[in-house]
């Protein structure tokens, strides 16, 4: 066999082979069906080549010559129905004018001897055509049509981008090479002695084309060339076995030719070979996969998984977390992250990101270069661009936008196949199904995330408020202290004057080294009087405060109220001797008040004190008691003006002011008008009450006041009697009298 | 009128108001020393000597609670005899604690006449068992 001989025979198996494959995976695709009419038509002119070279006889040679040369008619039309259909746009008209030029040829070559005049031997070759007329025609068109389909083909390579640009640059390159060796049979038809030696590279065509289809995923069906290529290994592998065990048994074993012997082993072989066949197969199968699939998975268990991640999971960092990692490991990917957009604003809301080496950071512009890519970006695919680039430099190969209706969700990146492969189909469809459901997910993830995060910042918000509107009510006491403190302060350096007025008043009235006239007696007193006014003024004034604000606390105590009675009389009888008045209190059994004594003891000094001071000298002042078990009853009764009936109802109120005769009384007493008030605000808040009888003017009065009993019952609810000062708990000033 | 050998120190800050008790008091045959301010007065009524001690609660540089206080704190104790606290701060709250701090009476000068002064005075010099 010589080199013509076995590479058109080679040209045939592969070519064949290539165009079987092609055909069955999808006929119905015209790209499919044309290359593989294309691949046909090689492989059969390659096989009449074979006959031809074979042919001993002259007129079996120039009909195998007119077969050969009816196929090579055949491949530039196809060449270029295939060329049309990639590029997927062309015209029907220059196919069907295609088509009839090229039959014509077919029949001129098949039944004229215009196309081939005959054989003739040159050089090497025994039977070698010699050109027909239209022969030449046909060489001009021939290669017009070579040279136009494979423009075509290198504009769309030009065009293109990604997948599509490496496959027709494999393709251009087999095209070019394929036609180019094959066209080396056309020097010797017009005598120039160049021998046909390209033939083989006709095949070179074939091994891009299984190459694009392999690493580039032309025409789809890398899956069937793998299994294809694992069957033929398995073929190989038995064959030499075999043969090798024929070889070795009949040579060595059994010597010469024994025909029952052999049949023996020939049968336990093919017993051997039967069983061994199908482990082996799943071996090879296996390594042919571990080849072409590095990283095999189950595309619908990865994706039930995803799904099952996606619906229990709600926070936004667990569940991209958990995708990429589950991604990662099946896909076997050195990396990668999702970028999830903040809503309604050109910015980044997060980043999640495995294997990376330092923290991912990425700007929005960054991102939003990947946004108006609806498809899975693939770096191999992209031609050089700035995309390209940006993934370059991040790193990365795939970029899938996340959308939900039309709307970014964020971006899925992921670093190149820890294998170092491109990403294979199935990588490919998988991300096409699983980035809508994703995306969903994640924007629940992060509705979910920004919700919470509002609830953090809400909570600091009404922290920062709550810490605001305590600094306020610190400041409010504050200043509600500086102003107790500014009113105690100021009273008090306000009593400190009028006590020096009024020593030394009472000291130019009692101690005067000179005597005094009757005027000057008579001025001297006033002053006093008005100067123990103002201070009883400024003292009532600064309890009224004091028990309006709610500065006043009342602590109630089970006590003797006729102790208490006695030591005020105890207290006042320097003055009220000074008026000559008899002062008593009526003894009674009486049971112990629920009141807060220092309060009472206020009241009682009050009420006592106007007696004193409005009984005519001489008076009498009687203190009683009465009780029905459930209160005590204090009346102070003396004998002193009296009020009018118009004016008792006016008594307990503030600077009341009563008819002239008795305020002029009551100023020359030195009475504020807010003693009573003081009094009837106390006794209401010990639960008690005040009232006034006088049987009308010069008839004197009685004042008389309640206080609850400390019964069992009262002492037990000691918190309804109980009073807590608002803010710091303030006494009484007390009242002279 | 006793035999002058009664002292009573006067802790107060307002001129006219100690020019007034010592003359007052004085007229009655006591020994009068006066203390201006509380510092002074917590010097003099620390190192003792008196029979009655009259003392002003709002002072400069040391109030009377602070110098009540002290005297408390001071472990010898009582050598200044009666603390008679006499000033115009009238709230139960501050009376209550110069009780508690050792104050033997507690007399609000705008409610008593220089009469009324004297008579406490008196009474209270009467009490007393140093006195």
């Amino acid at each position: 066999m010589n080199y013509y001989i076995t590479s058109s025979l080679v040209n045939f198996i592969l070519s064949s082979f290539l165009g079987v494959i092609v055909f069955v995976k999808n006929p119905k695709n015209k790209t499919n069906l044309t290359f593989s009419l294309f691949a046909f038509s090689v492989a059969f002119w390659s096989l009449a080549y074979f006959f031809w070279q074979i042919s001993t006889f002259e007129t079996s040679a120039l009909f195998w010559l007119k077969i050969l040369m009816a196929f090579a008619i055949f491949i530039p039309a196809f060449y270029l129905h295939f060329v049309f259909s990639l590029i997927r746009h062309y015209s029907k008209t220059i196919l069907v004018f295609t088509y009839t030029i090229f039959f014509i040829f077919l029949l001129v070559d098949l039944f004229t001897s215009y196309f081939v005049a005959g054989v003739k031997p040159i050089l090497s070759f025994k039977f070698w055509p010699m050109p027909g007329i239209i022969f030449h025609l046909f060489l001009l068109i021939w290669a017009a049509y070579i040279v136009y389909s494979t423009y075509l083909l290198y504009a769309l390579h030009q065009k293109s981008i990604g997948l599509v640009k490496m496959q027709t640059k494999y393709l251009l390159l087999g095209m070019a090479i394929g036609f180019t060796g094959g066209s080396t049979n056309y020097f010797l038809w017009y005598g120039i002695p160049v021998l046909p030696f390209g033939n083989i590279l006709v095949s070179i065509y074939v091994a891009t084309t299984a190459y694009a289809i392999i690493r580039h995923r032309f025409l789809d069906i890398r899956l069937v060339i793998a299994r294809t290529v694992a069957y033929s290994l398995l073929l190989v592998i038995i064959s030499v076995f075999y043969v090798s065990a024929t070889f070795v048994f009949s040579s060595f074993l059994l010597g010469s030719a024994v025909v029952f012997n052999q049949t023996l082993v020939y049968t336990g072989l093919t017993v051997f070979v039967a069983l061994s066949f199908n482990r082996l197969k799943i071996f090879l199968e296996k390594l042919t996969d571990k080849i072409f699939f590095k990283g095999s998975y189950n595309s619908d268990r990865l994706l039930s998984k995803l799904s099952t991640i996606m619906s229990t999971n709600i926070e936004l960092g667990t569940l991209c977390n958990e995708v990429l990692d589950t991604l990662i490991r099946q896909m076997r990917i050195s990396k990668g992250a999702f970028v999830i957009l903040g809503e309604g604003l050109a910015s980044v809301y997060d980043i999640v990101d495995i294997g990376f080496s330092s923290n991912l950071t990425l700007s929005y512009n960054q991102v939003s270069a990947f946004f108006p890519f609806a498809e899975t970006i693939v770096f191999d695919e992209l031609e050089e661009n700035h995309l390209k680039n940006l993934m370059r430099e991040l790193d990365i190969s795939i970029a899938k936008t996340l959308m939900v209706k039309n709307q970014v969700i964020g971006l899925l990146i992921l670093g190149e196949k820890s294998s170092g492969d491109v990403y294979p189909e199935q990588d490919l469809k998988v991300l096409e199904i699983l980035a809508p459901e994703v995306a969903v997910a994640v924007q629940n993830s992060l509705s979910y995330d920004k919700i919470k995060k509002f609830n953090v910042i809400l909570t600091e918000e009404v922290k920062k408020a709550t810490s605001d509107l305590q600094i306020a009510n610190t400041k409010l006491k504050e200043l509600d202290q500086l102003k107790d403190d500014f009113v105690s302060v100021a009273s008090h350096e306000l009593r400190t004057p009028m006590t020096a007025i009024r020593s030394y008043a009472w000291m130019a009235l009692h101690r005067s080294d000179i005597p005094l006239s009757q005027k000057l007696e008579r001025y001297l007193y006033r002053t006093l009087i008005s100067t123990e006014r103002l201070i009883n003024l400024v003292n009532d004034m600064l309890n009224v405060s004091r028990i309006e604000s709610g500065n006043v606390e009342i602590d109630p105590k089970s006590f003797n109220i006729m102790e208490l009675v006695t030591d005020v009389i105890e207290e006042v009888k320097v003055k009220a001797d000074e008026k000559k008045l008899h002062l008593s209190a009526l003894q009674h059994p009486l049971p112990p008040v629920f009141a807060d004594p220092d309060k009472v003891h206020q009241i009682l000094l009050n009420l006592i004190g106007n007696a004193i001071k409005f009984d005519y000298p001489g008076g009498n002042i009687v203190i009683d008691f009465f009780t029905d078990g459930k209160i005590v009853e204090i009346s102070i009764k003396d004998t002193g003006s009296g009020i009018s009936r118009e004016n008792l109802s006016k008594l307990f109120h503030k600077f009341s002011r009563l008819d002239n005769s008795y305020s002029s009384i009551a100023s020359s007493a030195g009475g504020t008008g807010l003693g009573l008030y003081i009094s009837k605000s106390l006794v209401g808040m010990m639960h008690g009450n005040i009232r006034v009888e006088s049987a009308g003017e010069e008839k004197g009065s009685t004042f008389t006041f309640s206080l609850p009993v400390a019964t069992q019952a009262n002492l037990q609810n000691i918190s309804q009697f109980q009073i807590k000062a608002k803010g710091e708990a303030k006494g009484l000033e007390q009242v002279a009298i | 009128m006793n035999d002058g050998t009664i002292k009573i120190l006067i802790v107060e800050d307002d001129q006219f108001l100690w020019e007034f008790y010592q003359e007052l008091l004085a007229a009655e045959g006591y020994i009068i020393d006066v203390a201006a301010d509380g510092e002074i007065g917590a010097q003099k009524v620390l190192a003792g000597g008196y029979d009655l001690v009259l003392l002003d609660i709002m002072l400069p540089k040391k109030d009377g609670i602070q110098i009540l206080k002290e005297l408390k704190a001071q472990s010898s104790g009582a050598r200044s005899g009666v603390v008679v606290v006499l000033t115009n701060l009238g709230q139960d709250s501050v009376i209550k604690e110069c009780f508690n701090l050792g104050a033997n009476g507690y007399l609000i000068k705008s409610a008593l006449n220089p009469d009324q002064v004297l008579a406490e005075i008196k009474n209270f010099l009467t009490k007393a068992p140093n006195g």
